[in-house]
């Protein structure tokens, strides 16, 4: 009885992950749309019903990652198969002892995890650098500045998730 | 041989420089350049008169002249101000060159506004080529006429001194009005502008020639140019004898006791530097609050930076040239003065980018820092949008200005709804695609149409005919239009149309409205034609300071759902009764009215999503912090050789 209960939690999470990562992907897609468009093929500022898209999308975005941080942190943890030759490394310069054991890395996993934790640390600065430019702290050439912050971390961030997406449909179809 | 004509070559070379030299030297008068000092000019002059015939020589003022041999005349400052200070040089400046149609008219300024509420006239006149005034030719006024009736305001010089062929006697008469030196310049207390025997005054009576003398303090002027006939020679004694005699008297000057010295010479109080009183003659503003109705000075704040230590003329700065810095953002590119670039807003706050030296901060000036303020809004408003003006109202304010409304001039009407009816402060899109704080004023007048364009009819025929038409109607004591009806309208254009004098498809231009008469006599209104169009100019002043600029509150101040910014009502004027009604500010700005709406309500929600995301952001760093220790932990059990769990 309480397995079953186990693996019915267990798939309402996974259920829930993959709609707030869906969401999130649709998020992804409008506020890249209506942040590049405009600067990349236009040549302007990111004005009118755009700004209002962006910055609508922008709040559940950020919900979305926040979430997925929480609920996705635990299974990207990094483990010894995730990088057997960092291990080796660190072995061959301290000198310790070796497991015996040569894992072989996952390298799509790995990926994944190293592409997960990297959305999530661009996130920051991607995220604060517009909100706080909306707080009475910071004067004209820092608000350039941060608009410059977030213009660039955005077109990495976007090859980051573009990357993550693309590991994450490789694996599944792998299964 | 070869080396002779070298020499000589060499010889007439130097020759024709030092010519040269010598030439440009003599056109330099002893004012015309300065020596480097800052002290206060002493003048101490001989005053002259202009002579009745323009070749002649000056004519030197002695005040114990025998009237019955000479006439006792008005000294002229071009011939006395002249003698040290080019004045064909100064002519040339700004405030004195809207005749010169080679001089480039620059952003739009306010135009001089002829208005007549017994004929429904309100039109925007200017010699200057902006969009949506009228040249005073086109509706028929002279250079004469117009400087009689708005050269109470103006220093003198531009129509004031053209030759006017259709009236050289009468010119003869009343002179010319030169440059009148000491509306700006004269130091001392008794300078009379407005005066009930000043500069306005004199003016309206048709004294050109003695007007300058008149205001000064120096000398007293009676009597009117205007009063005498063409025949009448002021220069003659005989003829200026027999005119005292009639009833009208002729303009007689009479200099104050001891001005003069024992050299026959005349102290002025000559200031370099025009005090910003001086200016506020022709340039003060009265924003007419909706609520109260409040109208007295000690209730207004003046210029920030006046009240800061400057005055006018510390940015509004020129040469001999008199090309006076107008001070707008992109005045360098028409105006030759050198200092245009760094006298606007942004050139003495922000410093001038291609400037060799360090310009910012000019005059203790702060440079602003626009904390919070996203950077498009420099790329979308000017400077004045958030700073100038009174604060914006939910209705602009019915604002009075001197050059409109003859402010400081005897016999004001004092009444708020004095016409011509100026709306401000209206934020709307001007040339560069800024929006900015601008005045505006609907025209109104009588005129035929020319293709797309509207021409007005010329004012002694709409004087004649609609005066007429209009007789029976009552005319409020305040100066506010009359209550006219579209009945009004068809009539005024019927008898326009038949009286002959018209040729064309006749018109009546009033409150963004064409009105005009189809070929059953019905009357139609046409909406957005072009010449009905409001003539709006920018406000520089009063600028405010930052701590009462738009947004220092919150964005809401301009980004709200009822925000007068974008949300305002601009009173749309026009003698028509049925036909006022206001409009809205975001409707002279380009943006669509629905946008400007769903954009400020999205910032209701704006405070929720800096919450949210910033919540957001905290769980993010929370879980990178956690996850991060944890890897640290790991890697330190493993640099520790003890058996490694997961990062």
């Amino acid at each position: 009885m309480s397995k079953s209960k186990s693996i019915r939690k267990h798939s309402l999470v996974v259920n829930l992950r993959m709609l707030v990562y869906l969401l999130a992907l649709v998020c992804f897609v409008v506020l890249a749309l209506t942040g590049f468009y405009p600067v990349l093929v236009l040549g302007e500022h990111i004005s009118g019903y755009l700004v209002m898209l962006h910055a609508t999308f922008a709040p559940v975005f950020a919900i979305c990652l926040a979430v997925l941080a929480v609920m996705w942190a635990g299974n990207c943890r990094f483990t010894a198969g995730d990088w057997p030759w960092f291990e080796r490394l660190v072995q061959r310069i301290t000198a310790a002892k070796s497991a015996g054991k040569t894992t072989q890395g996952k390298s799509s996993a790995f990926g994944q995890k190293i592409t997960f934790w990297l959305i999530i640390f661009l996130a920051l600065p991607l995220a604060l650098s517009i909100v706080l430019s909306m707080f009475p702290l910071f004067g004209t050439h820092w608000q350039e500045l941060l608009l410059g912050l977030h213009r660039y971390t955005a077109y990495v961030f976007s090859v980051v998730v573009i990357l993550h997406t693309f590991l994450l449909i490789q694996t599944t179809a792998k299964k | 041989m070869k080396k002779g004509l070298i020499l000589k070559g060499f010889l007439c070379l130097l020759i024709l420089c030092i010519a040269v030299g010598v030439a440009q030297a003599q056109q330099k008068l002893l004012g015309d350049e300065s020596d480097g000092s800052r002290a206060h000019p002493n003048h101490r002059l001989r005053l002259f008169a202009e002579p009745a015939e323009e070749d002649a020589l000056p004519i030197e003022i002695d005040p114990d002249i025998d009237t019955t041999e000479e006439v006792l005349l008005p000294f002229s400052t071009r011939r006395t101000c002249g003698v040290c200070h080019s004045y064909e040089i100064i002519k040339g400046g700004w405030h004195f060159n809207s005749v010169d149609p080679n001089v480039n008219p620059g952003r739009p300024g306010q135009p001089w506004i002829y208005v007549d509420a017994r004929t429904g006239t309100q039109i925007p006149l200017s010699y200057r080529s902006w969009p949506g005034v009228y040249k005073p030719g086109q509706f028929g006024l002279s250079d004469r006429q117009f400087t009689k009736i708005f050269g109470r305001q103006m220093p003198g010089g531009g129509p004031g001194i053209t030759d006017d062929p259709d009236q050289v006697m009468r010119q003869y008469v009343s002179g010319k009005l030169e440059i009148n030196c000491l509306c700006c310049h004269n130091g001392d207390p008794r300078q009379d502008q407005g005066g009930t025997n000043g500069y306005a005054v004199q003016v309206s009576r048709g004294n050109f020639r003695w007007a300058a003398a008149a205001s000064s303090g120096l000398a007293m002027v009676t009597g009117s140019a205007d009063d005498m006939d063409v025949m009448y020679d002021p220069f003659d004694p005989f003829s200026v004898e027999t005119a005292q005699s009639g009833t009208r008297k002729p303009p007689t000057i009479t200099y104050h006791k001891y001005i003069f010295d024992y050299e026959n010479t005349v102290f002025f109080n000559i200031l370099r530097e025009a005090p910003a009183h001086q200016c506020y003659f022709c340039h003060s503003n009265l924003y007419i609050d909706n609520s109260s109705e409040r109208t007295e000075k000690w209730a207004e704040d003046e210029d920030i930076h006046l009240k800061a230590g400057l005055t006018c003329v510390d940015c509004h700065r020129n040469g001999i040239d008199h090309n006076i810095i107008r001070g707008y953002a992109g005045e360098e590119e028409k105006s030759d003065n050198e200092m245009a670039a760094v006298s606007s807003c942004e050139g003495c706050h922000l410093g001038e980018h291609s400037a060799t030296e360090p310009t910012a901060g000019r005059l203790s000036a702060p440079v602003p820092e626009h904390r919070g303020l996203p950077p498009v809004h420099f790329e979308r408003l000017t400077c004045t949008a958030c700073h100038s003006g009174p604060w914006p109202a939910d209705r602009t304010h019915l604002t009075k200005t001197s050059m409109a409304h003859r402010l400081g001039t005897p016999n004001v009407n004092k009444a708020p709804e004095m016409l011509p009816h100026i709306a401000s402060v209206v934020f709307a899109q001007q040339a560069d695609g800024k929006i900015a704080p601008h005045k505006l004023v609907w025209p109104a007048f009588w005129g035929v149409l020319q293709g797309e364009n509207v021409m007005p009819v010329e004012l002694e025929t709409v004087t004649k005919v609609i005066e007429d038409v209009l007789s029976n109607e009552e005319f409020p004591s305040s100066g506010d239009w009359p209550d006219l009806t579209n009945d009004h309208i068809g009539k005024g254009l019927s008898a326009l149309a038949s009286g002959g004098s018209v040729d064309g498809k006749v018109v009546y231009v009033a409150g963004g409205r064409l009105y005009s008469l189809d070929d059953s006599g019905q009357l139609n209104e046409k909406m957005d034609h072009p010449a009905a169009k409001p003539y709006m100019w920018p406000i520089g002043h009063d600028v405010r300071p930052a701590s009462q600029s738009l947004g220092i509150r919150y964005c809401t101040d301009c980004h709200g759902t009822k925000a007068p910014f974008f949300f305002g009502n601009v009173a749309v004027d026009t003698p028509v009764a049925a036909a006022r009604e206001s409009k809205k500010m975001v409707e002279f700005q380009d943006i669509s009215p629905s946008y400007a709406w769903a954009f400020a309500f999205s910032f209701v929600f704006r405070p929720w999503m800096k919450m949210v995301v910033l919540a957001c952001c905290a769980v993010m760093a929370f879980v990178l912090l956690l996850y991060g220790l944890k890897a640290l932990g790991c890697a330190v059990k493993t640099l520790a050789g003890e058996k490694s769990g997961s990062y």
